[in-house]
């Protein structure tokens, strides 16, 4: 009773009625994957005392900074989709010369140290940038210690993830459904609103998921540009320099346990109504 | 090509088992291991060159950063350090003294002066000079960086000396002005991360050592001793110049850079060879190449907790109460 108890919970969906040595041997492997993720945050959890993390949660600059990166990373996340979904439907439905390099280029910024990566992107956006200076002139936009010096940081570390995910997803899209849209008259725009865009909405939903959660913890790239205000990652390095590990730990707690509740919400949207997606 | 694989796999383990011999040696030689002030780098990196030239089989590997933060990676982190060398000496009686005591004595082995660096490309660049210096980064539109006084020394100690230049040029509002044109955003937990802001042109100033700016070959401004906090008899002068943070209010000092050995660390033989290194005459001309200033002999507080062999190099601080 036991096992069968144990079989409907482990392998429901796809995996055969009985459950064999592929799938006993996935599960071992994967909760190796499992505990080396959760036994360092557990350990990060049970560091801190209930008064301590009171203590931090009480503290303004706290809660500000964790707001700030909440509301850096939305933005960045959003951004990202708004350019980023885009380029991956063109890469997942067209052929072009220099495909390759444009495709390779895209996992570039995840490849470039966060330092180097920030000191690049100051000299863009800085005072004296090719893109800072004229922004600054005719628009008032400034990136050196602003929300906005956060969020381009946050995204060029963390767009990459969007654009993958997104292509991936399209990819797998028939372009054949998108063609008898197309036939029982549907202009490509509706088509894709309407159809591939629904269809790929789990990849594109983990890809935006997975820039929000990388944009979220930057802090390399992000200190070079803004230091003041400051983001949580920022917030716990200062707490450490001026207090020590357990005030840091507690800020880093609260940051985790918010950032928890929002990747537990986004997954529900990315898969709500995944039910009822089935062909009438 | 079928052997092409084969052929990679042969480089391979060729490669794996080269590097594993490499790693049994290296493993046989001492390693030391230093946690240092960011401004220490250029200096200590070529005292480890000749310091492993010197003793055959030991390997330097030292970290830097600002001094805080070295100090709490060994008090909070517990990270294996040897030595700690840290910018103001008071971060180690106030760290590392303990309860529980990492270090029990430290030795004041260089001198350092604050003064702002800038380029070519910095505002006003071409008038400003040691007489009207207060004058123009007072005036607006001057982008003036500096490191956080709560977290950092020498972001305490540019507010103090600008605290001590008030009244050494009779300017009230002097501090107020200049601290104007250094806003929040134009802050960094530690200076050198500045460097490369004031090199793009996103700072006009930068208020650092003066040793940072003969090793960046920066341009700086010759501020009088009598507030740059690099004269350790102006003491007295130094101590009414007071920077408000939130660690308290800190009264000023001179400069003075200090160092220890890590109580129970895994090389204390080899950590007092490098003091004593540091302390002597080779170690003391990196210094000054360096742009440094240098005690002879090294200033020392808790003498009789020092070990034997490096007493010799040093003199007790002078008016120090230990």
């Amino acid at each position: 009773m036991i096992r069968s108890a144990a079989r409907n919970l482990l392998w429901r969906g796809s995996a055969p009625s009985r459950p064999g040595a592929l799938y006993l041997v996935c599960w071992f492997l994967g909760s190796i994957l499992i505990g080396f993720f959760v036994v360092p945050l557990i350990a990060l959890v049970l560091s801190q005392t209930g008064t301590n993390l009171a203590t931090v949660a009480a503290m303004p600059d706290v809660r500000a900074s964790i707001a700030l990166s909440i509301e850096g990373a939305f933005l960045s996340a959003t951004l990202a989709a708004v350019v980023g979904v885009p380029l991956a439907y063109v890469l997942a439905r067209t052929n072009f010369p220099g495909k390759a390099a444009v495709t390779a280029l895209i996992d570039l910024p995840l490849a470039v140290p966060h330092t180097v990566a920030g000191i690049a992107l100051l000299m863009v956006f800085g005072r004296h940038g090719v893109l800072g200076e004229p922004l600054q002139a005719l628009v008032g936009l400034e990136f050196w210690g602003t929300l906005a010096g956060i969020v381009v940081a946050m995204m060029f570390v963390s767009a990459p993830f969007t654009v993958n995910a997104a292509r991936i997803g399209f990819e797998a899209v028939d372009p054949r459904l998108e063609k008898i849209a197309r036939t029982l008259g549907l202009s490509p725009w509706r088509t894709f609103l309407r159809i591939t865009l629904p269809l790929a909405r789990a990849s594109v939903m983990t890809g935006v998921t997975l820039t929000y959660a990388r944009s979220i913890s930057e802090f390399g790239a992000v200190i070079i540009l803004v230091y003041f205000p400051m983001s949580a990652p920022v917030m716990i390095y200062e707490l450490f320099l001026r207090f020590g590990l357990d005030e840091a730990a507690g800020a880093a707690v609260l940051l985790l346990a918010v950032s928890l509740s929002l990747f537990l919400l986004l997954r529900m949207l990315a898969h709500a109504n995944a039910g009822s997606r089935e062909m009438r | 090509m079928r052997s092409a694989p084969r052929l990679c796999c042969a480089v391979l383990a060729a490669a794996a088992g080269v590097s594993g011999i490499a790693a049994v040696r290296a493993a046989n030689s001492a390693t030391l291991t230093i946690f240092a002030a960011g401004t220490l780098a250029a200096p200590f990196r070529q005292m480890s060159a000749l310091f492993e030239a010197k003793y055959n089989d030991v390997s330097v590997q030292a970290q830097f950063g600002g001094s805080v933060k070295m100090a709490r990676q060994i008090t909070d982190l517990h990270q294996d350090a040897d030595i700690l060398a840290v910018a103001d000496y008071n971060v180690i009686p106030k760290y590392l003294f303990g309860p529980p005591a990492y270090a029990t004595w430290y030795a004041g082995f260089a001198r350092n002066a604050i003064t702002f660096v800038y380029t070519e490309k910095s505002k006003y660049a071409d008038e400003i000079n040691a007489a009207n210096w207060y004058k123009v980064l007072a005036r607006p539109g001057v982008e003036i960086g500096r490191s956080n006084p709560d977290t950092d020394p020498s972001g305490y100690q540019t507010v103090q000396m600008l605290n001590l230049a008030e009244a050494y040029y009779k300017q009230p509002g002097l501090e107020q002005s200049i601290l104007a044109n250094a806003p929040l955003a134009n802050m960094r937990d530690t200076e050198t991360s500045l460097i490369s802001a004031l090199q793009i042109g996103q700072i006009d100033y930068l208020a650092i050592y003066r040793s940072d700016a003969l090793q960046h070959r920066l341009k700086f401004i010759d501020l009088p001793a009598a507030i740059d906090l690099s004269d350790p008899a102006q003491a007295a002068t130094y101590k009414r110049g007071v920077a408000h943070t939130k660690n308290g209010d800190l009264f000023g000092a001179p400069i003075v850079y200090a160092v220890t050995t890590v109580n129970g660390a895994k090389n204390s033989g080899l950590a007092e060879k490098f003091v004593a290194f540091l302390l002597g005459s080779q170690g003391q001309t990196v210094m000054k190449d360096n742009g440094f200033g240098t005690f002879s002999p090294a200033y020392a507080v808790r003498f009789e907790a020092m070990p034997t062999a490096l007493k010799a190099l040093v003199t007790p601080w002078p008016g120090a109460s230990g």
